[in-house]
């Protein structure tokens, strides 16, 4: 009980990560119903940037988070701008565009970093907390605040400002958005910028717990969508539910099955969506009239 | 609401194809303000499309549509709204996931929020459908259809429209409901709002406004005030097809 | 086939023969470098088949090919070296295996579609590539060496210009074999599913067979690439079977233009020896791909297959529209065999019978106790105001939907609740309201999907016997062609459907619902968007229709066509039937007048002479 206990709390960080990543997925998915396979890469691009600023530059961790967010935001304004014709039109077409952007993002960060990868030093020195014989470690906790936080402020944007009405607004029925007003190629483009960041802000944080690479968007991307579509795709609850159930999948995969980890984790998530294709919280689609 | 406004809503030889299809063929009608107008034929006449290419949200192949002194077919649809159109699209079109509250202060989206006039046009939209006060927080998805078309009503009149674009909010709704809804067109009409009215419930539209276009296949079949149309026979054969 | 090539084929024959010649001669010309390259281009170009089948001509998202072509590399790695195998018997196990993992693969594409599949793929992908890297039976991150050269009569197989005809000749039949899949019936059903699964199943297409088919083909050509693959290299480590080289292959796909096999292997071949120029720079290439990609989807989704056809588009615009020419002929009408047995009551003489139908969507109630009755050669219409159900019911009774409760019977059995397919099958057939014809298809080819009446289990001939299939293919031309004729659409034929002026698209679906050869046509608003003189060509075509012993069963807002054609006319309101009757009877109805103006009383005004209804 004890070993199982540890091994899910091993899985709460990355869970917490894979939330944000789904999160970031899944407002892009709902808002303009884009599946945006460059994700995982973007968050790639968040992580270097994150680690370049606080190992090279010598800024402070948190700063590096916001400027990494800053740049990835801007890239996700410029894939948006150039994928906008095929919004709402052809789903094939717009993922393998962003595969196309992701092919590009990955070669970009080799010619800038390089092949190597780079590791990054934890920044919270603290020693691992005991809970009732459970070992936390404290950047983990540093983690699951910093997602929290970042739930908290996306759900107020999206339930408190009028921005962020407008973008569920637009979300739920573009015609009528427009109708009322509201710009909803703006309304877009924002939703983008900010799934970016979402994704900036996963790369920053899982730079000290993993290596930092050109290749690293790949798996924990999958993983991310894996996480969204199992909550269910464009649903925020269900992204951050998706999240930590396969951040716990994958802790549990890795103590039990080692090294095929990934593979039963995959596994588990293809059987799983099989039995629900919508997710446990059902589908939020954009509506296409 | 708003009253004693100058603009007057004048079509001209409008046009929609859809693809190949031609779906509404050079009409042309007025409204002038204060004026109550509805458009009324069967399923697949061209009404919607009508409403929908003075919105801009079907591209018009051609023709003229001005509003006062402005041109609107050079207007982006999102901003028809801020030259004092509201539009109550058909099927009601409100936002399911959002309060009824969330959905009316959207329809006041081109305003300040904070503007101590939202909240007035909010209490008094409140006031004219005192039921979407009561379900204030509740779910817009979760309301009736009669609730929903009252909020999709009062989300248009949030913009503090001159003028009211409205498509078929009988369809779908009991005969009691429709009455509701007639005492609402009626009211605003007092208030000096310039009604559009499409509808296929013809009882409705001519109890609701003073003058009719009936279309038929994309084509106005006739016009005349609401009265005389009401009594000839030709239009329930433009209905019924015989 | 000679014989058919001769005539018509002459210029492509010739192409054919100086293609094999330069096949033939390409290695004398080669260094040791540059064969092995192009060694390594014919495996992906077979990749490349297999994915574009997948994607390009069945429309299903396969982002684990390389999973495929992995599969079968290590199956017969593994076989050869620690089970002691020959290598062509590892070979054919290799391939089997191969194609299981495909059909496990395919699995989930029963139950989910596009982006979705997408991540199942791509996850089973990433699976497989934790297997191979972690798995001591696979060699682990080191790989497996030592795979033995395959045997060939004596030939030398290590040289790489000998194995270089291994592959051509593999390559050759494997793309043969992969054009004549998309040039006949199999193909023509998978571009209908992936145009429209719909409508493709409405005209009698097994649907998740097919898409099941559709990963079966793609994996046997991934199992191809990896058996050449590892024959050639005798070394096989993880690397191979990365996500990197996932997405080369679909950018090679793509830029070369999915839709087209021959567009999939220029693609392969073109990017293979690109990146092996840019063999220093591989992350330049890289860049380069992906911005290629980029630009492709967003200015030429057909890629570079598609080209061609796109300029030629652009020049007939320029030269003024050399394609207005062609003209709509008349109908020709069916023989009135079989005439209606009017005379007949009871049972024999209802052919549709539909019982307290009810459809709820979360709670909404769309049809509420629907009853009715049609009798065989009826010309039946259902009219109603917007919203009332009418083509909820039709979905119901063609199977798209599963009705809450209730009971649809075609010709006395209940057939609510089964697929489209099956009751195509049964000989019911339908048309859309908004048109729903394979857009990527030809007019001739969206009649001969529906023309094909074979069913899926016979596909076992395109292995075996594909004499068979041909002779099937000149039958269902001929059949097509005469459809064709009889709706004067002979001069379209090769047109695709979206070009079309409406009118002619809607006869071009008539006519595909048609090609069934059903007992009871169902027809969704087909009037809608016809002028006057479409919609009297439209009543003379479903009265022959009708007497050539088709029950018709039409949903329109054509109030004039309704009550000119049909016999009776069932009124829907509010989900439920408020009237039915002859034309005449349901003009003067109260409820009708009421449900369509708001107004009963206007019932009261007197009715047009009674003659002018019943015209």
């Amino acid at each position: 009980m004890q070993v199982f206990l540890q091994t899910l709390i091993g899985g709460l960080s990355l869970g917490a990560i894979y939330a944000l990543v789904a999160m970031g997925f899944s407002l892009v998915y709902r808002t303009m119903g884009l599946v945006n396979f460059a994700h995982g890469d973007v968050l790639m691009i968040g992580a270097y940037t994150a680690s370049t600023f606080y190992m090279s530059t010598k800024l402070p961790f948190a700063l590096a988070i916001v400027l990494a967010i800053a740049v990835t935001g801007v890239i996700g304004l410029f894939i948006e701008r150039v994928l906008r014709p095929l919004e709402n039109k052809d789903f094939t077409l717009m993922l393998i565009g962003t595969i196309g952007f992701g092919m590009v993002l990955e070669a970009l960060a080799v010619l800038i970093w390089g092949a190597t990868g780079t590791a990054v030093a934890s920044p919270v020195k603290a020693a691992p907390l005991q809970f009732l014989g459970l070992w936390v470690r404290t950047y983990d906790l540093v983690v699951l605040a910093i997602a929290a936080i970042a739930v908290v402020l996306l759900v107020g944007f999206l339930r408190r400002t009028k921005l962020g009405t407008a973008m569920q607004a637009v979300a739920m029925d573009h015609e009528a958005a427009t109708s009322v007003g509201i710009h909803v190629g703006r309304s877009n483009a924002i939703a983008f910028a900010i799934g970016a960041g979402l994704a900036a802000l996963a790369g920053g944080l899982v730079g000290p717990l993993l290596y930092v690479n050109a290749t690293m968007g790949g798996t924990i991307g999958i993983k991310g969508f894996a996480a969204a579509m199992l909550g269910g795709c464009g649903n925020i609850s269900g992204a951050i539910v998706g999240g930590f159930v396969i951040g716990m999948l994958d802790s549990f995969a890795a103590g039990h099955f080692q090294g095929y980890s990934e593979l039963v984790v995959f596994l588990v998530f293809t059987v799983a969506i099989m039995i629900r294709p919508t997710g446990i919280f059902g589908e939020t689609t954009v509506s296409r009239a | 609401m708003s009253t004693g406004n100058g603009a007057a809503l004048t079509v001209e030889d409008l046009s929609v194809h859809y693809g190949g299809v031609c779906a509404v063929n050079a009409i042309g009608f007025t409204v002038a303000p204060g004026q109550s107008v509805g458009i009324i034929g069967a399923n697949g006449a061209g009404k919607t499309s009508t409403l929908k290419a003075l919105m801009g949200l079907v591209p018009r192949s051609g023709g003229r549509v001005t509003f006062g002194d402005t041109d609107l077919t050079r207007v982006k649809p999102r901003d028809v709204v801020r030259h004092g159109i509201g539009y109550v699209p058909e099927g009601r079109h409100v936002f399911p996931g959002l309060t009824v509250e969330k959905n009316l202060l959207l329809g006041a989206y081109a305003r300040s929020w904070r503007d101590p006039g939202t909240r007035e046009t909010l209490a008094e939209v409140v006031e004219l459908f005192p039921v979407l006060g009561e379900m204030r927080g509740r779910l817009a998805g979760a309301l009736s259809g009669g609730q929903q078309q009252m909020l999709a009503v009062g989300r248009a009149l949030m913009a503090r429209p001159r003028l009211i674009l409205l498509d078929e909010p009988s369809m779908g709704l009991s005969p009691k409901l429709v009455e509701d809804i007639l005492a609402v067109l009626v009211r605003l009409r007092e208030q000096g709002l310039s009604l559009l009215l499409v509808e296929q419930n013809a009882k409705l539209t001519f109890e609701a406004t003073s003058d009719c276009v009936v279309m038929e296949n994309g084509e106005v079949a006739m016009t005349g005030t609401s009265r005389l149309l009401r009594e000839d026979v030709r239009v329930r054969r433009i209905y019924l097809g015989l | 086939m000679n014989a058919l090539l001769r005539h018509r084929h002459a210029p492509r024959l010739a192409t054919l023969v100086v293609l094999a010649v330069a096949a033939w001669l390409l290695p004398y010309g080669l260094g040791d470098y540059a064969i092995h390259v192009v060694d390594i281009a014919l495996v992906f170009a077979l990749l490349a088949i297999g994915m574009g089948l997948a994607m390009g001509i069945a429309g299903q998202i396969n982002l684990a090919q390389i999973a495929f072509f992995g599969v079968s590399a290590y199956a017969t790695a593994i076989l050869t070296t620690r089970a002691g195998l020959g290598f062509w018997p590892a070979a054919v196990l290799a391939l089997l295996a191969s194609a299981v993992i495909g059909l496990l693969v395919g699995i989930p594409a029963l139950r989910m579609q596009s982006h979705y599949l997408g991540i199942v793929t791509l996850g089973l992908a990433l699976g497989f590539i934790n297997w191979t890297t972690n798995d001591q039976l696979a060699g682990g991150a080191e790989g497996i060496p030592g795979i033995p050269v395959p045997p060939m009569f004596g030939i030398d197989l290590t040289s790489e210009y000998l194995y270089y005809y291994l592959e051509i000749v593999v390559f050759v039949i494997a793309l043969a074999f992969g054009l004549f899949v998309v040039r006949t019936g199999l193909g023509r059903r998978l571009m209908a599913m992936r145009d429209d699964p719909l409508a493709a199943g409405a005209v009698g297409a097994q649907i998740p067979l097919l898409r099941m088919t559709a990963f079966a083909l793609s994996s046997v050509f991934g199992g191809l690439a990896g058996v050449l693959y590892v024959g050639l290299i005798r070394y096989i480590a993880p690397d191979t079977f990365n996500i990197t080289n996932m997405f080369l292959l679909l950018a090679m796909v793509v830029i070369g233009g999915r839709q087209s096999l021959v567009g999939c292997v220029v693609g392969a071949v073109a990017l293979s020896l690109i990146r092996e120029a840019l063999v220093d720079y591989p992350t330049y290439a890289q860049l380069g791909f992906g911005i290629i990609v980029v630009v492709m989807v967003v200015f030429a989704p057909t890629g570079l297959a598609g080209i061609p056809a796109r300029l030629r588009a652009v020049l007939d615009r320029r030269r003024g529209r050399t394609g207005e020419r062609a003209a709509l002929r008349p109908f020709v009408p069916y023989d009135p065999a079989g005439a209606p047995e009017a005379g007949t009551a009871g049972d024999e003489a209802t052919i549709l019978e539909i019982r307290g139908i009810a459809k709820r969507f979360r709670g909404l109630k769309a049809l509420d106790d629907v009853s009715l009755t049609v009798r065989r050669g009826e010309i039946r219409g259902i009219v109603g105001p917007n919203g009332s159900g009418k083509t909820t019911l039709f979905n119901v009774i063609s199977g798209f939907y599963r009705p809450s409760g209730g009971q649809a019977l075609l010709d006395g059995r209940v057939v609510s609740g089964r697929r489209p397919y099956r009751l195509s099958a049964l000989g019911m057939a339908r048309t859309f309201q908004n048109l729903r014809l394979f857009g990527e298809l030809t007019v001739r080819d969206n009649l001969m999907v529906a023309l094909d009446r074979s069913r899926m289990s016979a596909i076992w001939r395109y292995a075996l016997w594909p004499f068979g299939i041909w002779r099937q293919e000149r039958r269902l031309s001929r059949q097509a062609g005469d459809l064709l004729e009889r709706f004067g659409l002979t001069e379209f034929a090769a047109s695709a459907p979206g070009a079309l002026p409406y009118g002619i698209q809607r006869r071009t679906e008539i006519a595909r619902a048609m090609a069934g050869s059903p007992r009871l046509l169902l027809l969704d608003e087909p009037a809608a968007g016809l002028n006057g003189e479409e919609v009297r060509q439209l009543s003379e075509i479903v009265r022959s229709i009708r007497a050539g012993g088709v029950t018709v069963v039409l949903i329109e807002h054509n109030m004039g066509l309704v009550m000119s054609l049909c016999e009776r006319v069932t009124v829907l309101a509010g989900g439920s039937v408020i009237a039915e009757g002859t034309p005449a009877e349901v003009a003067a109805d109260h409820a009708v007048i009421e449900a369509y103006l708001g107004d009963s009383a206007m019932a009261g005004i007197p009715l047009p002479d009674p003659t002018e209804v019943s015209q």
